[in-house]
């Protein structure tokens, strides 16, 4: 009797617990492999209207797989600006090179768009979610980001007070996605 | 190296993890008012966070990641660190009774103090690799602990004025963190300049 | 002390009397942290609400199940099973939210509101009750929230809810938008509460720990401090 009362008062409460571990696990896993397919495809969507907003006369994208640059001037290696993605407009009417770049308060993404004569066609921050509402955003939006249109270089486009980090982060990812275009020598 | 005293720095000052990034607020409203129980659990959670993130991060590296369950972070972390602090709690009581009694109060706190579960997520957000993360873990501890015990002082000083009855308690205290949490924002470029 | 509670008032506790937030001061982290902008802080509300609510049903489900002496990992485990759900969900259907949200979206787990009313009123009640208590405090929340993205978005932004209100006519205090605004208006929101129930100060001596499964603990550590207060 007693050693039934042990078993029942140290056992049962492992097995419970064990119990309702595998049933979330299994609920979660079920979960997963139902959004998992819808996550994927919104991703893909935006990303491809992203890009087809910076570089309106392509018709269409496809990856490079390549070594991407790795930046050597130390503005850009102090804000972490990296590429993530090179895609070739399979109409050859350019490049657009995703960039990282560290803002104020994490990453800043930017699809750049760039024609094959080294001109920024189109630029758009798809991420910058850490940065603050208000205040750092103002860098982000298209009155800010449409100023590099038309241009080689980030020479001519100031920062915006009040969101210094952020204007560093978009000017430094667009320096880069130059440099990378330059690497790919405009070749096809 | 330098990337060490960078994200010290920045866990400690620029991105205190109270006063900016707004992780362990109710511990911090509630074990503040007096020095050597904020000194105390300050500790605590130290620890705690240094050794959740050596438990959590190779979990998540090396189980997880590599089988595809990444999605399972969220449960998997949180009963990492529940059961953690169970076993340091159990170990501190046998071994160091002495410091069990000190700290062993504040230790099932710990369980439900976002900053702990807060700095493993981000360590994997962030990419940190195993090292970095370790550091940034104890950084964001430090940083707990200065925001806690620089807390304790303004709280004790708060104590002895006279202010409107419907200010008293949690109000007064969370102005004060408003002004502290000012006082911090100066540090936000410093870390930049300091290295180079 | 079984007596039937009234629905009603199960429902309306959460929103006003013991509001989680104002009253009660527990989940101040997502509270500080979202409500930089309005329609953030009804996000972060709303998702928390789901939680709190499914999590007490289960929980109230399985009360009689659940052993006493494993009971605080159970909890955790079927709250961070509905978290990760929701963090699909959202991921998928709401993805801006979720980037605006960020790492306070797992947090939700930790969130001391759902596991303190698993603990103080799931595992005592009835299913129905236990899920009219979800709501209640659920809405208590979002409102708490709400409000506090208003007021910082309105002052530090001049908008709500994205729309221009002030804007272009006054200049705004950006600073509402940082971290020192949250504090300031979170401290001013709960004096005015506290001025509104008749100037007592907060009536929770624990400083809202009372609702969190630590409250032993707590209380042992509150005893050492001669109080909260």
């Amino acid at each position: 009797m007693e050693k039934n009362n042990s078993f029942k008062e140290n056992f049962a409460p492992t097995v419970v617990l064990v119990l309702i571990c595998l049933v979330a696990t299994f609920l979660v896993a079920g979960a997963y492999q139902v959004t998992k397919p819808i996550i994927d495809d919104i991703t893909k969507k935006n990303a491809d209207a992203a890009r087809a907003e910076v570089l309106a006369e392509a018709d269409g994208f496809e990856p490079m797989e390549i070594d991407f640059l790795v930046p050597t001037d130390a503005a850009l290696v102090k804000t972490n600006t990296e590429v993530t993605e090179v895609y070739k407009a399979t109409n050859d009417a350019g490049y657009v090179i995703t960039v990282s770049a560290k803002g104020f308060g994490g990453a800043v993404i930017t699809m750049v768009g760039v024609d094959m004569d080294g001109k920024i066609v189109g630029v758009k921050v798809t991420d910058a979610s850490n940065e603050t509402p208000g205040l750092g955003s103002k860098a982000t939006v298209p009155d800010h980001t449409n100023k590099f249109v038309g241009l080689d270089d980030v020479s001519g486009v100031d920062g915006i007070s009040g969101a210094t980090y952020t204007s560093k982060a978009v000017g430094n990812g667009v320096t880069l996605a130059l440099q990378q275009f330059a690497e790919l020598g405009g070749a096809m | 190296m330098k990337e060490m005293l960078i994200i010290i720095m920045g866990a400690v000052l620029a991105n205190n993890f109270v006063l900016v990034k707004f992780l362990g607020i109710c511990p911090f409203l509630g074990v503040s008012k007096k020095l050597d129980s904020a000194f105390g659990m300050s500790c605590a959670v130290t620890f705690v966070m240094v050794m959740a993130t050596a438990a959590t991060w190779p979990i998540q590296t090396y189980l997880l990641d590599a089988n595809g369950i990444g999605y399972l972070q969220t449960i998997v972390f949180i009963l990492v660190i529940a059961a953690l602090v169970q076993l340091v709690e159990i170990i501190l009581k046998k071994y160091v009774p002495a410091l069990h009694k000190s700290l062993g109060v504040y230790l099932p706190l710990i369980t439900t103090n976002c900053a702990v579960l807060g700095v493993c997520v981000l360590n994997i957000t962030e990419s940190y690799k195993f090292i970095p993360s370790l550091v940034n873990s104890f950084g964001a501890g430090i940083g707990f602990l200065l925001a806690m015990v620089l807390f304790a002082g303004v709280r004790g000083r708060i104590e002895y004025n006279d202010y409107p009855e419907c200010f008293k308690g949690v109000p007064s205290t969370l102005i004060a963190a408003s002004i502290l949490s000012l006082a911090f924002m100066g540090f936000s470029g410093m870390i930049d300049g300091i290295f180079g | 002390m079984e007596e039937k509670k009234n629905r009603l008032s199960i429902l309306t506790n959460g929103i006003i009397k013991e509001n989680p937030v104002l009253v009660l001061v527990l989940g101040t982290c997502p509270t500080l942290a979202v409500t930089t902008q309005a329609v953030n802080g009804v996000g972060m509300g709303v998702a928390a609400m789901v939680v709190l609510i499914c999590s007490n049903v289960f929980i109230s489900l399985l009360k009689n199940v659940i052993p006493d002496k494993v009971r605080i990992p159970c909890y955790i485990v079927v709250i961070a099973a509905f978290v990760t759900v929701v963090q699909f969900l959202l991921k998928a259907y709401l993805p801006d939210l979720d980037k605006a949200l960020g790492l306070f979206i797992p947090l939700i787990v930790v969130n001391c509101i759902i596991l303190g009313r698993a603990e103080m009123f799931a595992n005592k009640n009835s299913v129905i009750d236990s899920a009219l208590d979800g709501v209640g405090m659920g809405i208590g929340f979002t409102l708490a929230l709400t409000a506090m993205g208003c007021i910082r978005e309105l002052i530090g932004n001049g908008t709500i809810f994205g729309l221009a209100v002030t804007a272009g006519h006054i200049d705004p205090m950006a600073i509402f938008m940082l971290a020192p605004g949250g504090f300031f208006t979170f401290g001013c929101l709960i004096a005015l509460v506290n001025k509104l129930t008749n100037g007592k100060p907060s009536k929770n001596k624990e400083n809202g720990c009372a609702g969190c499964p630590s409250a032993a603990a707590c209380g042992q550590a509150q005893g050492n401090e001669g109080g909260a207060q």
